[in-house]
């Protein structure tokens, strides 16, 4: 394949093994050119339904929790659980087989098919069989594979791989299903509705369900204690294909075993609301098979009588099992959460951000852990913004799970050559990262960058408009020459502890907090405005505040994959501000990206539990720790902030930073927002697409434009022509990323609130 | 607990969001005969499977009637096109109906008919769907039952927008005794 042809020809199965860099920029491109409007739509809807239906589990964060526990003791008790399960499937009559690898499954299962003379089979959705290829399998031996599930339909005849472990052709549109449809089945009949193409695919489908030898399944869950088979669907083809042959054979990972029949309450609520947003889906399957349910022999076959196998598979799954990380992937439930929410899944699906089955954030464990790591590099387009993790059921750190894969695929670069070979002679990494790729370590070492770049601030600023530099840090460093870089101030927040002394202190108020403003990189050297905004407003409550000390806290090292620099500057961190904690002081964190290091991510790098749990409690985004204060005070926020009446008449667009929705430390500045009488507008993407240095990186700027030009928009549609519309935003990126793509001036909200401080 | 008669509202109102329609109906076997009449009476055959759940005698009105079939052969359930078999329990915040898989063909006309009609007990509706797992319903001393819960018709949403009817029923009616 040839960079310049046209993305239209390329065909996604040649570039589902992302194993090369080049592969993924490919798939990229072809995602953006061709699946994009399909799966923004289709991942919205799930995305949109889901938040509309958890909120409607009363118990929602105990059932996950519930589950969490579950999942984590069922894989701790594998082993003995797949004897139980195997013992209460036998008693039954059925065949329990499992299968070390991808070969031994399918030629379990291959047998099993010749021996009852199986000339076709029909077969559900089963993400699992695409692992192991056992398509291919039966079809070397003349049977017949039919895929029934509508999605899996669609893709058997256009020769594609899943693109969404849920909705494996959430990337079709109805047009293009018409048009794939005509060509392949050579038809004239009119396809153009839902309906049409639905009814057209129903009565193929229903002839090969009635003539079917076998009927081929998955399982969702498996309950050891009673050998139960746990399956969801919609389209009632699994009823088919479980009831109609006398012979069904379910193919499983090991991992989907839990422990009690009763357990299966918590996960069939949880994984319809979390994966199509459903409270259920049309069909919740309870077998225990084989079943009683008579064999009608719609095939001809008579006297046939019911068989079940169920195939467990290894492949890797028990080496999984005893790495730490790669553990976590087996709690997953497979329900999509991760993937809907994931604001850079949403705009190029899973053809870009997945394997060749596994997809989205979750995926690169699966494909590190069933095949090989080099499979997982997709997983680089996880930005770590960290909006799948409150979506997730089984509460795993999927964005940490893919920092660890970085670190371990930094570990393979290659790279080599004069340039790379001299600069990282002088940038700090230690030894544990210096085989990470020159752009790694260019945006991990962002502190030492910005430290320079404020010096000589005048000279970096204008090279940074410089063409020929920009091409240079183009080809060597990966940074993408249509973004512009963002200006280094040469007085960083650091540098002003003698004005901030003679801030007015007003004794109105006299509030007795005593807090730190930590001065994180990204506001020191880029926007110490905001840390100025902070300590006038908190000064002038009577706060006894002060800032610390400048240094790198570990978030650039830490989304580059480069983990034992994140957890030397963690801990560094930590141990400057361990002081304050004992003095007694409250932590302001302004960046959102850090407030999230020190609420979540320092739990993976800290050394000292004890000091994690500390900066975990006493850490808050500005705006919180202000409504905080005020409300414990009895303060009315409109004694401090005096918002004029003509402000009041326009509108303020807020768009709240992705780590910031996480850690719910959003909530507070669209209330006192709102409290203060402002006219509040605000968007529904889940992240910028600028999340730290994605949306600098050569490979990902598209995605993260398109993302960008969403934002925007949302935030033009509430621009009444005239309205003099003020825009916030709470993270460095998304205010970059918003500049980026339109003609707006973004604040953050704590300058807004302090142009209106009294006086 | 919510009382009854709000459980029955929810179950109703979900169930219509799920794209099932909901008839609520006196627990007699008039009042059932009279419905499954009216439902019917376009249809030459009707396929019923004998209750496991509900007593008998509800039907039995019903079933002096020429079209109903009560002991399908292979033919009439490969071609039906409505079907009646009862349920052993409701879930209102789903709306769904639960379907035991016995050894009738209960799972053949329930799944290859195009329309559905499930005749459910009001009292056997539970709040949530845990609750079925709870009082020896779907797990009678340790012996798990076999059964799909159905919340609306079959459906897809993989054509380009949601398709009700694709490859089981494409409609589900719901007859609740009161």
């Amino acid at each position: 394949m040839d960079i310049s042809t046209t993305a239209t020809n390329w065909k996604p199965r040649d570039l589902a093994d992302k194993s090369d860099k080049q592969t993924l920029k490919k798939a990229i491109r072809m995602a953006l050119e061709l699946e994009n409007e399909a799966v923004r739509r289709n991942t919205g809807t799930f995305n949109t339904n889901r938040y509309k239906t958890v909120s409607g589990i009363s118990d929602y964060e105990e059932l996950k929790q519930r589950a969490r526990e579950i999942k984590e003791e069922a894989i701790e008790q594998l082993p003995d659980l797949l004897k139980q399960l195997e013992e209460n499937i036998k008693k039954r009559g059925g065949h329990f087989y499992l299968a070390k690898d991808a070969t031994d499954a399918n030629q379990y299962i291959d047998r099993i098919c010749r021996e009852h003379s199986v000339r076709s089979v029909v077969k559900s959705k089963s993400i699992t069989s695409e692992e192991i290829k056992l398509n291919h399998t039966l079809e070397g031996s003349g049977i017949e594979v039919v895929e029934t599930d509508l999605a899996e339909f669609i893709l058997q005849y256009a020769d594609e791989q899943p693109s969404h472990i849920v909705a494996p052709a959430i990337h079709y549109t109805r047009e293009r299903i018409s048009e794939l449809f005509r060509r392949v089945f050579h038809t004239d009949e009119k396809l153009e509705t839902g309906e049409e193409l639905t009814a057209f695919a129903r009565k193929k489908l229903r002839e090969k369900f009635l003539k079917a030898d076998a009927g081929i399944t998955g399982a969702n869950f498996l309950a050891a204690d009673t050998g139960t088979l746990t399956l969801v669907e919609s389209e009632a083809n699994i009823r088919m294909v479980t009831t109609l042959p006398a012979l069904h054979i379910a193919v499983a990972g090991v991992e989907k075993v839990i422990p009690h029949f009763e357990d299966l309450a918590v996960f069939i609520e949880l994984l319809a609301a979390s994966g199509t947003g459903q409270a259920l889906t049309s069909y919740t399957h309870f077998l225990n098979p084989p079943l009683k349910v008579p064999v009608i022999p719609f095939n001809g076959r008579k006297n046939e009588n019911r068989e079940f196998h169920l195939v467990l598979i290894d492949n890797g799954r028990f080496n999984m099992r005893e790495d730490p990380v790669l553990k976590e992937a087996l709690y997953c439930i497979r329900c999509s959460a991760c993937m809907n929410s994931c604001a850079n899944f949403q705009t190029v699906g899973g053809h870009a951000f997945g394997g060749e089955c596994y997809t989205g954030g979750i995926g690169g464990s699966w494909h590190a852990g069933t095949d090989k790591l080099e499979k997982a590099r997709f997983s680089d387009l996880c930005s770590g913004c960290s909006r799948c993790v409150p979506q997730c059921p089984v509460k795993i750190d999927i964005p940490w799970l893919n920092e660890v894969l970085r670190h371990r695929l930094n570990q393979l670069n290659q790279e080599s050559g004069a340039v790379p070979y001299i600069f990282k002679g002088f940038i700090p990494s230690i030894p544990g990262d210096r085989k990470a790729s020159l752009q790694k370590q260019f945006f991990g070492n962002y502190y030492w960058f910005a430290t320079r770049g404020s010096k000589w601030s005048g000279m970096t600023n204008s090279m940074n408009r410089n063409s020929l530099f920009r091409s240079m840090l183009e080809k060597y460093a990966g940074v993408d020459k249509r973004r512009n870089l963002p200006e280094f101030t040469s007085k960083p927040l650091t540098k002003y502890r003698d004005e901030i002394k003679n801030f007015p202190v007003s004794d109105i108020f006299n509030i007795s907090q005593k807090a730190v403003l930590f001065a994180d990189p990204y506001t020191n050297f880029g926007h110490p405005q905001n840390g100025i905004a902070v300590l006038k407003i908190f000064k002038k409550l009577g706060l006894d505040i002060v800032l610390s000390d400048c240094i790198s806290e570990g978030r650039a090292a830490l989304s580059q994959g480069m983990i034992p620099t994140a957890k030397k500057e963690a801990n560094d961190t930590a141990q400057h501000l361990k002081p304050f904690l004992d003095e007694g002081r409250d932590i302001i964190v302004i960046e959102p990206s850090v407030l999230a290091l020190f609420r979540s991510d320092y739990r993976h790098l800290l050394d000292d539990k004890n000091l994690f749990e500390g900066l975990q409690k006493k850490s808050y985004e500005p705006v919180e720790y202000l409504l905080k204060i005020l409300n414990k005070s009895g303060i009315d926020p409109s004694d401090v902030f005096q918002i004029s009446a003509d402000q009041k008449q326009h509108p303020v667009f807020y768009h709240s930073h992705c780590q910031q929705k996480t850690t719910k430390s959003d909530k507070a500045t669209k209330d006192l927002l709102v409290k203060l009488g402002i006219d509040l507008r605000e968007s529904d993407v889940e992240c910028c697409g600028m999340a730290g240095s994605f949306g600098y990186k050569s490979e990902f700027y598209d995605v993260s434009e398109n993302l960008g030009r969403q934002l925007v928009s949302q935030i033009d549609t509430n621009m009444k022509s005239g309205d003099n519309l003020t825009v916030l935003a709470s993270g460095t990126s998304c205010t970059d990323q918003i500049e980026s793509f339109s003609k707006y001036n973004v604040i953050h909200p704590v300058v807004f609130l302090a142009g209106f401080l009294v006086k | 607990m919510a009382e009854p008669d709000s459980l029955l509202s929810i179950f109703t109102q979900n169930a219509q969001s799920a794209g099932a329609s909901v008839e609520l109906i006196k627990r007699s076997p008039e009042a059932l005969s009279d419905s499954l009449n009216k439902l019917t009476e376009d249809f030459d055959e009707v396929i019923y499977i004998r209750p496991t759940s509900l007593p008998h005698e509800f039907f039995s009105d019903f079933l002096n009637n020429d079209k109903v079939i009560s002991s399908p052969v292979k033919k009439q359930l490969g071609d039906a096109k409505v079907a009646i078999t009862d349920t052993f329990a409701g879930i209102a915040r789903t709306g769904s109906v639960c379907l035991e898989l016995t050894d009738s063909y209960t799972n053949h006309a329930s799944l290859l008919s195009t329309w559905h009609i499930a005749v459910l007990d009001a009292q056997k509706i539970v709040p949530q769907p845990r609750d079925i797992f709870k009082e020896g319903l779907v797990l009678k001393k340790g012996n798990p039952l076999d059964f799909v819960i159905i919340t609306g018709p079959s459906a897809t949403a993989d054509m380009g927008k949601l398709v009700r009817g694709a490859h089981g029923p494409a409609k589900l009616h719901i007859i609740i005794l009161t």
